[in-house]
């Protein structure tokens, strides 16, 4: 080894030269092993995009609160979809001893339009504390004062997207704005919340103070979509929760209603992203061991048919160790060249299949190391043979093996 | 002293069920300076005791001191720095690494060698010495026969070996080329190289200064 760097240039020279001299060879090598970094960067962004799902999900429900979503029913009605749950669990919920406040969701998709511009839209209905409880914050204008509650005012606020839609740049503040048929006056706008985990946006809705939602947008409201709850500090959270789910069985059966909490979440997800990591891990541990396997008989045909050239090496003065660096060099070679094509290739499918699969899109900048470490090491691992055999090659017959 | 002193030198070869001598008891010594040459019939075993007294294979019986020293006690490492540095070698199919141009294969033996120094140098004087000054940049395969064995001289003179072994060396060469290449071998006998030729031809062998012929495994005339 000492001899082979003191003739570095002239070593890297002959390493990459060899590779170049069979680049069908070497470009099959290459390809094999940058297939299987490309599935392991490609697993990596899938269990990070996962992860950050997680993330905004969990802040989506803000700390210390409980949402009950209303179920459909039994699943043969799922395409009916009225909402099991109404202003009566609200009602009990709100009783539990531990629970600072509570409100509900009442959302209805409908015709919006400014002028001769419509489209469709989620109207909201916001009753006193919905906003607070909801973690609503205002972006412009102002929120609903405690007498828009108890009057009928055709006013609303709006979402960033909305406003954006609608108004562009310009101020939205004072602009009349008609959900179905009827003119309301748009107050304010709410600071952007982000996307479902769906990718259904927040920001394109439209609040109504509650009053004014059942007189103007939708008469009947009893059935609400979920009910979010918040806890004092002091609470016993875990208490809590199965005192919401005993209260919510006294009326409903299971199929009606889902008990989300941060904690549930983050315990599916983590199974789920357990899950995944396993079987993507799996996945590309798979291909990973199959790209090592091809590049590890590329390298046995290499040997073969290079035979005459090791014994020519052997003979004015190779030893076994240095048969066995040139062709770990030529490996890692490969493989360094390998991970860098994987990660290219990884990168794109992350840009192209990651939306299809509805998890956020994210580049693992640290896949970069963690590809190089991988190809290294399968590179180093498949060649380890076929170098180990070039290096005991019988001089004589291999120098023979070229006539 | 002899510089090679090879005695009862046996080397047989199985194949399957069946054995096979080849040299059956070689007695030789080669002083230091000597140009030797190995003849006899083909099959007759020439090669193989070339590749004995050049290391790259061992006898079944018989010793082989080189130096006095004996090689069988060398390890595979120790023979390797052997082969690097004290011996040259050329053979009939030249050996040069195709996708190396012609400074690159010249300097190859330099990568395993643990001397340091200006061997580019070293190599551009070589290779003008046998006129491939202008071909330094140039592969293999756009060198024709008699220049290929002039780039392999030449490596095989790149970490100044005390002895040459040439198999064969003028084996595919024209008899214009074959005269320069033996020319060169003995002008570097001259300068003190011990050469050791196998040949069939006796024009080549012509040559050396002795030439001992092998038959039937065994030394027949000196
Ligand atoms: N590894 C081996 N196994 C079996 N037989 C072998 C082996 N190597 C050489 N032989 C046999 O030994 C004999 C001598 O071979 P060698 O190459 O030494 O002859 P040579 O004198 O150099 O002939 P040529 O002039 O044709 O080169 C041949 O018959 C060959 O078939
Ligand atoms: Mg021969």
């Amino acid at each position: 080894m000492d001899a082979l760097l003191l003739n570095r240039e002239l070593f890297i020279v002959s390493v990459v030269k060899a590779l170049w001299q069979n680049p069908a060879r070497t470009l099959f090598a290459l390809s094999a092993i940058s297939l299987g970094i490309a599935s392991l960067v490609f697993i990596v962004a899938a269990i990070q995009g996962s992860n950050r799902q997680a993330q905004s999900i969990i802040q989506l429900l803000g700390p210390n609160s409980i949402f009950v979503r209303s179920g459909f029913g039994d699943k043969s009605s799922v395409r009916r979809l009225t909402y099991r749950i109404d202003l009566k669990d609200l009602e009990n919920l709100k009783h539990i001893y531990g629970i600072r406040a509570a409100s509900y969701l009442l959302l209805k998709q409908k015709r919006i339009s400014v002028e001769s511009e419509a489209r469709n839209a989620y109207a909201v209905a916001a009753a006193r504390n919905f906003l607070d409880v909801f973690d609503y914050r205002p972006y412009k204008g102002r929120f609903f004062y405690p007498r828009e509650y108890s009057s009928f005012p055709k006013i609303c606020i709006i979402g960033t997207e909305l406003a954006k839609y609608f108004f562009g740049s310009s101020n939205p503040l004072g602009r009349k704005i008609k959900v179905s048929r009827t003119t309301f006056t748009i107050v304010g706008v709410f600071a952007p919340k982000g996307k479902l985990p769906s990718g259904k946006s927040l920001d394109d809705r439209l609040i109504i103070p509650i009053k004014s939602y059942r007189k103007f947008v939708e008469p009947e409201y009893r059935r609400i979509f979920a009910i979010k709850l918040k806890l004092e500090p002091y609470a016993d959270y875990d208490h809590v929760v199965s005192m919401v789910k005993q209260v919510m069985a006294k009326r409903h059966s299971k199929d009606d209603f889902v008990v989300i909490t941060p904690e549930t979440v983050r315990k599916f997800l983590n199974i789920f992203n357990w899950t995944l990591s396993l079987y993507l891990g799996l996945a590309s541990l798979v291909a990973l061991f199959i790209s090592g396997f091809v590049m590890s008989n590329i390298f046995f045909i290499n040997v073969k048919v290079r035979a005459w050239e090791i014994g020519i090496r052997r003979a004015i003065g190779a030893t076994r160790q240095a048969i066995i660096w040139q062709f770990v060099a030529e490996a890692l070679t490969v493989s360094i060249a390998g991970a860098a094509a994987g990660s290219i290739i990884g990168f794109m499918s992350i840009k192209w299949i990651t939306p299809m699969l509805g998890i956020p899109t994210v580049y693992p900048m640290k896949s970069l190391v963690l590809a190089i470490a991988f190809s290294s090491v399968t590179g180093l691992l498949s060649v380890l043979m076929p170098a180990r055999a070039a290096s005991r090659l019988n001089m004589v017959s291999a120098l023979k093996s070229r006539l | 002293m002899a510089l090679i002193s090879l005695k009862g030198i046996e080397r047989i070869f199985h194949q399957g069920e069946l054995e096979i001598e080849i040299l059956k008891g070689i007695d030789i010594e080669i002083e230091k300076g000597e140009f030797i040459a190995i003849m006899g019939a083909s099959g007759s075993g020439k090669s193989t005791l070339m590749y004995i007294i050049g290391c790259l294979d061992s006898p079944t019986s018989g010793s082989y001191l080189l130096d006095g020293r004996d090689v069988s006690s060398l390890d595979d490492d120790e023979l390797s720095r052997l082969r690097n540095q004290r011996l040259g070698f050329i053979f009939q199919s030249f050996y040069l690494i195709p996708y190396l141009n012609v400074l690159e294969n010249v300097l190859i033996p330099t990568l395993y060698s643990p001397e340091t120094g200006n061997f580019k140098d070293r190599a551009g004087a070589l290779l003008k010495e046998v006129d491939l000054g202008e071909r330094m940049q140039f592969l293999p395969s756009e060198l024709s026969g008699g220049q290929k064995q002039r780039v392999a001289i030449v490596r095989s003179l790149i970490n100044d070996p005390e002895i040459v072994l040439a198999d064969e060396p003028t084996g595919q060469l024209d008899s214009k080329s074959s005269r320069q290449v033996m020319e060169i071998l003995s002008r570097l006998n001259r300068q003190g190289k011990t050469i050791i030729l196998v040949t069939h031809d006796p024009e080549t062998a012509s040559f050396a200064n002795r030439r001992i012929f092998l038959q039937d495994g065994r030394i027949t005339a000196q």
